[in-house]
C-alpha cells in the first residue's frame, strides 16, 4: 500500500520533471518545429484522454469533440489574451503564467462543461446514437458561427458585436490583435498531461468506471440494478467536455504555437483526429488514449516528412502530376485501416500498459469457500445473531485493515490503490 | 421470515396482504398495444407465476412494473404506493429487482464485478459483503468463478449470476423473467430449487415462465396470459388439473 511519504515523493518527483522540462526543453528538443510538435502531441493526448471518457468507458459516440476544443481555446484565447494585457502585456515570463495559465485553465474548463451539460442533458436521456447526431450538429453550429460572425449585416446587437469581435475567419488574436500571449510552456503541457492521465486513470478503476462499463454493456440490465444511466452519461459527457475545452485552451496558449485561434482548427477533421486516437489506442483505455494521441500526431507530421525526401521528389519530378497532399492522406488513411485490419479493437484494446487486467478487485475479501446451499431464513437467523458479534470481529481484524478496505472501496480509491491489490491480494476472510 | 436487513426497510405490507398490484395495466410499443388489460396481483411472500405463449406480455409486463416502459393506462402500485411517474433506480430502491430476459449479465465483468453492481443501493461495504456471502451460499458454484468473466461462464451459471445479482439488492419482491430459458435441464432443477429457497426466507417472487409444468410447480398462484390480457387465474394446483391448461401448455 503506497504510504502518504511514499505519494508525496511520487508527486515531489513528477512536479520536479515537469519544471525540469520547463527550463531543458528546448536543449532536448533543439528545432522548435519538433518542440511544438510534441507539445501539441501533448495537448492532443489531453483531447484524446477527455473523448475516451465518453466514447470509450461510457460508450456513447460522440463526434463533435472539435466544438468543446473549440469553445476551450476560445475561451482561454479571451481570458489569456485579457488578463495578459492587464498584468502589462510584453513578454510572457515564466513566473507570470501561474497567475495566468490557472485562470485559463479553469475557464476553459468550466466553459465547455457547462456547454457539454446542455448539449448532452437534452440527448443523453434516449438511448441510441442521438448523442452522435447533436454533437456533429454542434461542433459545426459554433465553428459556422464562430466564423461567419463578421459577415453579412449582422454587426448589431450586443451578441452579435461579441461574437464578431473574435475575429471571424481571420481568428482572434488577443484583445489588441497581436497574437494569443503564449504562456503554456512545457512545464503547463506535460504538467496538465500528468494531471488528466492520473484523473482518467482513477476515474476508469473506481466504482464510476466500473458503472459506466456496465452501463455500456447493457443499459437496461444497469438500469434494472438501480443505475441511473442519464445521470453516468450527462456525468461523463460534462467531464469529457471539461478535458476538451482544457485542451482547447492549452492549444490556444500554446507556446511555439499559432498565436491566433481560427475557427478552421476545430473543424469535423478534429472531431474525427479525436476519435482516431481514442480507437487507434483502444476504446477504453487511458494508456491508449495516450499512445493514439502521440502516434496520430506524430504519423500525420512523419508522413509530411516523407514529401522532402529525396527519393520522393525525384518521383515528383518525373510524374510531375503527382499531389503528394493527396497522397499524405491515402497513405495515413492506409495506416489507420491496416490497423483495424490487424487489430480491431484497437492496439490496446480496452487493457492498459500497466497491468494484465483492466479490473480492480474492491473487497478485501479472499476467494469465498463453496458452502453446501442453506435455507436464506437460516443464514439470517444467524445473520441476526451475529449481529453485534460481527462488529467486534471486525475490529479485531482491524490490524489487516478490514475495516478501512470496505470503508475506502466504493467510492474513492486511493491512488495506487488498484496496482498494489493486484500484486498483494489483501487479507483473507474475516473469519 | 421476512427480510430483516438493516439498510432496506421491509414492505410495511403484512405477510399475505396484497404487496404489488397491477390493475387494468395497458403498455404500448408505438402504436401496438403489448398488453391491452392486465390485473393482477402478488401477495407478501407468495411465490406467482406468470405464464403464456410467446408475444403473450408477460416481459412487457415485468418490464413495466420496473418502469422500463411506459404505462399507457391502468395503474401498478407496489407496497401500497403507486409506481406511476417512479424511475426505474427508484423501484429498485424501494425494494424490487429483476432478472431479465436472456440473463442479461455484463459479460465484460467478473462474477465479483456483477454481483457488486448487484448492491449498486447500499453503501455499507459490511452489508455488501454479507450479501455476497449469502448469494455465494445460495449458488456455490459463483464462489468457485468470483473472478472469471461473466461471459465465460456456462448458461445456467449465468442465470445463476443473474439471479444472485438481483438478490445483492436485497429485494422484497423478485421479478424473475424466463429463468428457464437455454439452460441445461440438471441447472433448471437447481436454479429453481434455490429460487424456492429465496421464497422461504419471505421473498416475495413473481415469476415468468415458458415452462409451464416448472412455473406450476414452484408457485403457489398462476396467470395465465394470452395476447395481452389475463385468460385465466387461480392457484397452481388447479390450473395445473385445468382441462384447457393441460392440452395448451403441458401437452396434453
Amino acid at each position: 500500500m503506497p504510504s502518504a511519504v511514499q505519494r508525496v515523493l511520487t508527486a515531489l518527483l513528477l512536479v520536479a520533471a515537469v519544471v525540469g522540462l520547463e527550463f531543458s526543453f528546448e536543449h532536448i528538443i533543439p528545432d522548435a518545429a519538433w518542440r511544438q510538435l510534441a507539445l501539441l502531441a501533448m495537448v492532443n493526448v489531453i483531447a484524446a484522454l477527455s473523448l475516451n471518457i465518453i466514447n470509450g468507458m461510457a460508450g456513447q459516440f460522440s463526434i463533435g469533440h472539435a466544438g468543446f476544443l473549440g469553445i476551450g481555446a476560445y475561451t482561454g484565447a479571451i481570458v489569456a489574451g485579457n488578463l495578459h494585457q492587464m498584468l502589462g502585456g510584453g513578454d510572457t515570463p515564466f513566473e507570470r503564467s501561474f497567475i495566468v495559465m490557472p485562470v485559463v485553465i479553469l475557464s476553459a474548463g468550466l466553459v465547455a462543461a457547462v456547454f457539454g451539460f446542455v448539449v448532452g442533458l437534452p440527448s443523453l436521456r434516449l438511448r441510441g446514437d442521438y448523442l452522435a447526431i447533436v454533437t456533429l450538429g454542434f461542433a459545426e453550429i459554433f465553428r459556422l458561427v464562430i466564423g461567419t460572425a463578421d459577415t453579412g449585416g449582422g454587426t448589431e446587437g450586443a451578441i452579435n458585436q461579441a461574437l464578431a469581435s473574435l475575429g471571424g475567419q481571420q481568428g482572434y488574436a488577443g484583445p489588441d490583435g497581436t497574437g494569443v500571449p503564449q504562456y503554456a510552456g512545457p512545464f503547463w503541457i506535460f504538467g496538465a498531461v500528468t494531471v488528466a492521465t492520473l484523473v482518467a486513470w482513477r476515474l476508469k478503476f473506481s466504482g464510476w468506471g466500473r458503472t459506466l462499463r456496465a452501463l455500456r454493456e447493457d443499459e437496461i440490465a444497469s438500469a434494472a440494478v438501480g443505475v441511473d444511466p442519464t445521470r453516468y452519461k450527462v456525468t461523463s459527457f460534462v467531464l469529457s467536455a471539461a478535458g476538451a475545452g482544457i485542451a482547447g485552451g492549452l492549444m490556444a496558449s500554446l507556446r511555439d504555437g499559432n498565436p491566433t485561434v481560427q475557427p478552421e482548427q476545430f473543424s469535423f477533421a478534429t472531431s474525427f483526429d479525436a476519435i482516431t486516437m481514442v480507437i487507434l489506442g483502444g476504446s477504453g483505455s487511458v494508456s491508449g488514449a495516450v499512445l493514439g494521441g502521440v502516434l496520430v500526431t506524430f504519423t500525420v507530421k512523419m508522413i509530411e516528412q516523407l514529401q522532402g525526401l529525396d527519393s520522393v521528389q525525384a518521383l515528383k519530378a518525373v510524374y510531375p502530376s503527382l499531389d503528394l497532399n493527396a497522397l499524405r492522406m491515402v497513405i495515413y488513411a492506409s495506416i489507420l485501416v491496416g490497423l483495424m485490419i490487424l487489430r480491431p479493437e484497437g492496439l490496446l484494446g480496452e487493457r492498459e500498459i500497466f497491468r494484465r487486467k483492466s479490473r480492480v478487485k474492491v473487497t478485501g475479501a479472499g476467494p469465498a469457500q463453496p458452502v453446501p446451499a442453506r435455507t436464506e431464513a437460516e443464514v439470517k437467523a444467524e445473520r441476526s445473531e451475529e449481529g453485534q458479534a460481527g462488529g467486534a470481529e471486525a475490529g479485531g481484524a482491524g490490524a489487516e485493515g478490514a475495516g478501512a478496505e470496505g470503508a475506502m472501496a466504493k467510492g474513492a480509491l486511493p491512488e495506487g490503490t488498484a496496482i498494489e491489490r493486484e500484486e498483494q491480494p489483501l487479507g483473507k476472510d474475516r473469519s | 421470515m421476512k427480510t430483516a436487513h438493516p439498510t432496506r426497510k421491509p414492505p410495511s405490507t403484512a405477510l399475505g396482504a396484497p404487496l404489488l398490484e397491477v390493475h387494468d395495466l395497458a403498455v404500448a410499443y408505438g402504436g401496438i398495444r403489448a398488453l391491452k388489460r392486465v390485473s393482477l396481483e402478488v401477495r407478501c411472500g407468495e411465490i406467482v407465476a406468470m405464464i403464456g405463449a410467446n408475444g403473450a406480455g408477460k416481459t412487457t409486463t415485468l418490464k413495466t412494473i420496473m418502469r422500463l416502459l411506459p404505462i399507457a393506462a391502468g395503474r401498478i402500485s407496489y407496497d401500497g404506493q403507486d409506481l406511476a411517474g417512479v424511475a426505474t433506480e427508484e423501484v429498485v430502491a424501494r425494494g424490487v429487482s429483476l432478472v431479465p430476459e436472456g440473463r442479461a449479465i455484463f459479460v465484460n465483468l467478473t462474477v465479483r464485478e456483477n454481483l457488486e453492481l448487484g448492491a449498486w443501493n447500499h453503501k455499507d461495504q459490511r452489508t455488501i459483503q454479507e450479501t455476497l456471502e449469502d448469494v455465494v451460499k445460495l449458488f456455490p458454484r459463483l464462489g468457485e468463478r468470483m473472478k472469471q468473466e461473466g461471459g465465460t461462464l456456462s448458461g445456467g451459471e449465468q442465470q445463476m449470476l443473474a439471479i444472485g445479482r438481483a438478490l445483492m439488492a436485497r429485494p422484497a419482491m423478485l421479478l424473475l423473467d424466463e429463468p428457464s430459458l437455454g439452460i441445461a435441464p440438471r441447472l433448471v432443477a437447481d436454479i429453481f430449487e434455490a429460487v424456492a429457497l429465496v421464497a422461504a426466507s419471505g421473498t416475495t417472487i413473481l415469476l415468468v415462465e415458458q415452462n409451464t409444468r416448472l412455473a406450476l410447480k414452484y408457485s403457489t398462484r398462476a396467470y395465465v396470459l394470452r395476447t395481452g390480457e389475463i385468460a385465466m387465474s387461480g392457484s397452481s394446483k388447479e390450473l395445473a388439473n385445468n382441462e384447457e391448461i393441460r392440452a395448451a401448455y403441458l401437452g396434453g
